[in-house]
C-alpha cells in the first residue's frame, strides 16, 4: 500500500499522523529523516495516556544545539493515512513552543517505509515495507 | 462550538493559534475534513487542559497549529 500527502516546499513536512495509546489523537508532528528516534512532548504523552511520571528509562538526547536527558517509552501505534507501525519506541521531551509541534517522526518510525519527497509536486509518498 | 466545522477554514480564521478538534474515529478515511472545535488560542498548555478533560475512547482529537512553525527570525534545525 502506498499513500501520499502534500507539503509546502521549504517548510517543515507535517504528515497527517494518528497516535493511538489509551486515547487517540492526531497531533502536529514533523517528519525528520535526520532524527534517529521519534520524539513526543510530555503534554502529548499525557494526552494519549502515557504515565510520564513513571519513566521506563532515561536516555541522553544529543542534537545540534546540545544535549539533554529525556524519558524513553513506547507508543502502542503510530499511523499515517492508514499505514501503521505498532509498539513504536519514542523519546518524551519538550520542544520549543515556537515550533508549533507536538513531536517529531524519526527514523525508528520511518524505517518501516520507503519514503519519497517530491519537491516538484510538493508531495511525500510512503510505501510500507513488507 | 457544537457544530462540525471545516478544519481548513477554521485554521484560516484563527491564524497563529493552537486548535483542538473532536473528530470521528474513522480509519477508513483517516484525513478528517470536519470537526467540532473545542479550543483555539495561543497557549498549547491551555489546549492540554481542555483535552485532558474531554478525551474519551469514542473520538479522535485533532491538534493543529495554524501559524508558521519557521519564524522569520529563527532557523529551525530539528
Amino acid at each position: 500500500m502506498k499513500i501520499s500527502f502534500p507539503f509546502q516546499r521549504g517548510r517543515l513536512i507535517l504528515p497527517p499522523v494518528t497516535i493511538e495509546h489509551q486515547y487517540e489523537t492526531q497531533p502536529a508532528m514533523a517528519l525528520d529523516t535526520g532524527a534517529r528516534m521519534t520524539i513526543i512532548t510530555p503534554q502529548l504523552a499525557e494526552e494519549i495516556g502515557i504515565e510520564v511520571d513513571l519513566p521506563e528509562r532515561e536516555v541522553q538526547l544529543i542534537g545540534v544545539a546540545g544535549s539533554a536527558w529525556a524519558i524513553a517509552t513506547v507508543v502502542n501505534r503510530i499511523s499515517i493515512l492508514g499505514l501503521t507501525v505498532d509498539r513504536v519506541p519514542v523519546i518524551c521531551h519538550p520542544l520549543s513552543p515556537r515550533l508549533g509541534l507536538d513531536g517529531i517522526l524519526g527514523l525508528n518510525f520511518l524505517q518501516h517505509f520507503n519514503l519519497s519527497i517530491h519537491h516538484d509536486t510538493e508531495t511525500v509518498s510512503l510505501e510500507k515495507i513488507c | 462550538m457544537d457544530e462540525n466545522l471545516n478544519i481548513a477554514e477554521v485554521m484560516q480564521e484563527h491564524p497563529d493559534e493552537w486548535l483542538l478538534f473532536e473528530v470521528l474515529k474513522d480509519h477508513q478515511s483517516p484525513l478528517p475534513v470536519e470537526g467540532r472545535l473545542l479550543f483555539h488560542g495561543k497557549s498549547r498548555e491551555e489546549l492540554h487542559k481542555v483535552l485532558m478533560k474531554v478525551r474519551n475512547h469514542e473520538h479522535s482529537f485533532l491538534i493543529r497549529y495554524s501559524g508558521d512553525p519557521c519564524p522569520p527570525d529563527a532557523v529551525v534545525v530539528l
